[in-house]
């Protein structure tokens, strides 16, 4: 989310919250709407399962509505419902262990038009020339590669966009802690997608 | 190509993972289910905190006597936990534990001790026993 979008939603989130507070469950479900879709992200990225993403995305929103009374605005709501899907998250992943049951959702048709992906089309050597299902199936592979922590900073800064020192807070590690756990996560991620990474730009 | 670059290129390619999305037809069945989830919840801890409201509603009404019941309860509720306690190493008062001579100094696990029967024999019926 843009620093200053962040900003004006801030504000709109922080009535809605009160109005929620004092039991406006409408007021609840324009923050459920405006955030279910990164919300989604999160979860969907963590567990690569779309079933299991929405079962844990209702449970998320309901233990948010339920300690609604308990936020304080200390920070903004966006963090807040955020660190408790990220908790929600890990817990679940815990639990369910080593059962793979991955079912990804289709990747958009935004994705032809990106940049990173469009030099992967590019690429002279055959081997690369990876098609979307290709592609979407080895990335998923790598990200499943990492543990649950690498695997949520990875989500977080790579795919959601967040900066370092919001992460920190999510997560209430240090930033360091979260610059180290990406640079690792990074390395691993290379190991596995390497053919995807070098490549001659002509 | 150096490692900030790979890593910069690593970082852009998983970035295409964000374009894994659900239909917005999803969403908009995503947000009714969770609409019903919610107003059922409601209803459920209304159901609740009602029941608890006219609990403490009965309870404020009873004046005086209210700590005669209080009482009551708090005693009823001592009394069952400690009936509810397992008995781990019960003898009757009818029996004496003794040590097997041998042993006499040494300490003896519950289980190795004799246990003699102090019952009377045989008492007739009615007959009264002094001790």
């Amino acid at each position: 989310m843009e620093p200053e979008l962040e900003t004006e939603s801030a504000s709109d989130d922080a009535e809605l919250v009160t109005r929620a507070q004092a039991g406006d469950l409408k007021a609840f479900d324009v923050l459920v709407q405006r955030y279910s879709r990164r919300l989604y992200g999160l979860v969907y990225n963590m567990t690569s399962n779309n079933e299991d993403t929405s079962d844990l995305l209702q449970d998320i929103f309901a233990k948010a509505y339920r300690s609604l009374k308990r936020f304080k605005g200390k920070s903004s709501f966006y963090t807040w419902i955020y660190a408790i899907a990220v908790n929600m998250t890990l817990n679940f992943l815990k639990k369910r262990k080593r059962r793979a049951s991955y079912s990804y959702d289709d990747i958009s048709s935004g994705l032809q038009h990106d940049p990173a992906f469009i030099d992967q089309k590019h690429f002279s050597n055959p081997r690369r020339q990876a098609n979307i299902g290709e592609l979407q199936k080895r990335l998923n592979e790598a990200m499943q590669m990492l543990s649950d922590d690498h695997r949520a900073v990875v989500t977080m800064f790579d795919i959601q966009g967040m900066p370092h020192a919001q992460i920190s807070k999510i997560l209430s590690v240090s930033v360091g802690t979260v610059r180290s756990r990406l640079h690792y996560a990074h390395q691993l991620l290379q190991g596995h997608l390497k053919e995807f990474v070098e490549h001659d730009k002509q | 190509m150096d490692k900030q670059d790979h890593t910069s290129e690593i970082s852009k390619l998983i970035a295409l993972k964000k374009y894994e999305q659900p239909s917005d037809e999803f969403f908009d069945q995503f947000h009714a289910e969770f609409r019903e989830r919610q107003r059922q919840e409601m209803l459920q801890q209304s159901a609740h905190e009602l029941f608890i409201e006219r609990l403490a509603t009965w309870f404020s009404c009873l004046g005086r006597v209210k700590w005669a019941y209080a009482g009551g309860a708090a005693f009823a509720a001592i009394a069952l936990l400690f009936t509810l306690q397992p008995d781990d190493q019960q003898v009757p008062t009818n029996r004496l534990v003794v040590q097997p001579a041998s042993n006499a100094n040494s300490y003896e696990p519950m289980e190795h001790m004799q246990v003699v029967d102090l019952r009377p024999q045989a008492m007739p019926v009615g007959e009264l026993q002094v001790f």
